[in-house]
C-alpha cells in the first residue's frame, strides 16, 4: 500500500470514505488536494481515465472513480468482509446509498434554482428514511456484519457525519445505525482523522 | 455451490448482466420473472430495499438455521402484510441481496470474470461505474422524460456525451480485445449489455470507426459460445 496517493479538491465529498478507511485502519498514503502544491485539476485531468475526480495513482497508474477506489482501499486493508458473501452484502449497501441517495444530492447543493434545490431535498430526505429504515434492519449486531467494522459501516458514518445535518434531518430514531455512528466516532482512529482532517464546507 | 435464484421483471433491464454471467460461467440458476404466476408486489416487501433484481442464495453457512420468515420479519417488518407460510412453501431460503451492480460484481468474482489482481478488479470496477453513472444515467434521463422539447435538448446532449465517454473507454482497453490485459471481464459484458440492449437499436448506428478496440470488445463478446447461446434462448423482450 505504501505510496499510494489520493488525488482530490480540498473537501470531503466523494474521497472522505476513502480517507475513512485508510484513516480506520491507520495506513499511510498521500492525500493531495487540488490548488495545493500548485497542483490544478486542469492540469491533472489528462492523466485520469474519464477526467474526474477523486483519482487514486498506484504504482504510476492512474485509477478512477470514487466507489471503485474506497472498495479497492478497503479490501487491501481489510474492511470488505471475511468472505464473498459478506463483500456481497457491503456491495449492496453501498450500492444502496449511491443510487439511491446520492444522485439527489447533487440537485439539493449545485441545483440551479432555489425550487430545484428545494424540490431535490425533499426527495431526498424522503428516500433517505426509506432506505435508512432498512439499512436498520440490516445490522447484525454491533455493525452490518456483526463485531467487525466493514467499509459499509464507514460509509453509513460518512453520509451521517458529514451529509445529513445539511439536508437539515436526522435518523436518531434508527438505534443500530445511531450506535454504529456513534461507535466510530469514538474510534481512536477515526477521532484523530477528524481532529486532523482540513475544515471544509462540503 | 449454492443454489441461486435471481428475481426480475420479465425484461432485460437490470437483470440481463446477472443472467449473462450465469450464462459465461455456466451456473445454473432459476431465472425468475415477474408476471401472472409471480407476483412482484407481494415479493417487494420482502427484497431488499423494496427493489429488483434481487437474488437469492442458499448457502450452508446461512442454511437451515436461518429461518426465512424470522428474517424477513425482522429484517423487513412486514407485520402480517405478506403471507411468509406461502413464501416458505414455494421453497425460498436463504439470504436475499439487492442491487444489480453488486449483484453482478459478486457473479464476476464467482466465475472469475473479475480480473485476476486487485489492480484489474480496480480498473474494471472504475469502467462499470463510468458505464453507470457517467452514460446509463444521461440515457436514463432522457428515457423517462416526458416534455417533448426538454426530450430533444436532452437527447442532444446525451449523444454528445456517449460519444465523448465511449472515445474515453477506448483509451482503457489494454487487451487485444478486452478491457483487462487478462483477458475477458464482466467490464467488457457491462459495455456490450449497454450498448447492444440498451443503446444501439434505439437510435442512428453508432459510428465505431473511431473506437475500433471497443468494436473488437463488442464483437468478442458477441460472439462468445455461452453469450450466443443464451441471446438465441432468452425471452424475446422489447427492454
Amino acid at each position: 500500500m505504501a505510496g499510494c496517493k489520493l488525488y482530490y479538491f480540498n473537501a470531503k465529498g466523494r474521497a472522505e470514505l476513502t480517507r475513512y478507511a485508510y484513516a480506520f485502519k491507520d495506513v499511510s498514503y498521500e492525500d493531495i488536494r487540488f490548488d495545493d502544491n500548485n497542483l490544478k485539476l486542469e492540469d491533472f485531468k489528462p492523466r485520469t481515465p474519464f477526467g474526474s475526480a477523486p483519482a487514486l495513482e498506484v504504482n504510476g497508474v492512474v485509477y478512477a472513480q470514487s466507489m471503485a477506489i474506497a472498495r479497492y482501499v478497503a479490501r487491501e486493508v481489510g474492511l470488505m468482509g471475511a468472505n464473498s458473501l459478506e463483500t456481497l452484502k457491503i456491495d449492496m449497501i453501498l450500492d444502496a446509498l449511491s443510487s439511491d441517495i446520492f444522485p439527489f444530492l447533487r440537485d439539493v447543493f449545485m441545483g440551479e434554482t432555489d425550487e430545484i434545490k428545494a424540490a431535490a431535498k425533499t426527495k431526498a430526505v424522503e428516500a433517505i428514511h426509506k432506505i435508512f429504515a432498512k439499512l436498520e434492519a440490516l445490522v447484525s449486531g454491533d455493525y452490518f456484519l456483526g463485531s467487525e467494522v466493514s467499509l459499509a459501516d464507514l460509509a453509513v458514518f460518512n453520509f451521517v457525519n458529514d451529509f445529513l445535518p445539511a439536508l437539515g434531518t436526522n435518523v436518531d430514531d434508527l438505534s443500530k445505525i445511531t450506535n454504529i455512528v456513534s461507535s466510530l466516532k469514538a474510534n481512536e482512529n477515526i477521532k484523530k482523522h477528524l481532529e486532523n482532517r482540513p475544515k471544509t464546507d462540503m | 455451490m449454492p443454489t441461486y435464484k435471481l428475481y426480475y421483471f420479465n425484461g432485460k433491464g437490470f437483470g440481463e448482466l446477472s443472467r449473462y454471467l450465469f450464462a459465461l460461467g455456466q451456473q445454473e440458476y432459476e431465472d425468475n420473472r415477474f408476471g401472472d404466476d409471480l407476483n412482484w408486489e407481494d415479493l417487494k416487501v420482502s427484497a431488499p430495499f423494496g427493489r429488483a433484481p434481487f437474488l437469492e442464495i442458499d448457502g450452508e453457512r446461512f442454511g437451515q438455521s436461518v429461518s426465512i420468515a424470522r428474517y424477513l420479519a425482522n429484517a423487513f417488518n412486514l407485520a402480517g402484510k405478506t403471507d411468509l407460510e406461502k413464501l416458505k412453501a414455494d421453497g425460498i431460503d436463504g439470504e436475499r441481496f439487492g442491487q444489480s451492480v453488486s449483484i453482478a460484481r459478486y457473479l464476476a468474482n464467482a466465475f472469475n470474470l473479475a480480473g485476476k489482481t486487485d489492480l484489474e478488479k480496480l480498473k474494471a470496477d472504475g469502467i462499470i461505474d463510468c458505464i453507470h453513472k457517467d452514460i446509463i444515467s444521461k440515457f436514463l434521463a432522457f428515457h423517462f422524460e416526458k416534455d417533448e422539447e426538454r426530450k430533444a435538448g436532452i437527447k442532444k446532449e446525451m449523444l454528445e456525451n456517449t460519444n465523448e465517454m465511449y472515445k474515453k473507454l477506448e483509451k482503457q482497453v489494454s487487451g487485444e480485445n478486452s478491457f483487462l490485459s487478462s483477458g475477458l471481464s464482466w467490464a467488457d459484458v457491462a459495455f456490450y449489455n449497454f450498448h447492444s440492449d440498451l443503446y444501439a437499436d434505439r437510435f442512428e448506428a453508432i459510428d465505431l470507426t473511431s473506437t475500433p478496440k471497443l468494436k473488437n470488445i463488442l464483437d468478442h463478446v458477441s460472439s462468445n459460445e455461452h453469450i450466443k447461446s443464451w441471446i438465441e434462448k432468452r425471452p424475446v423482450t422489447e427492454g
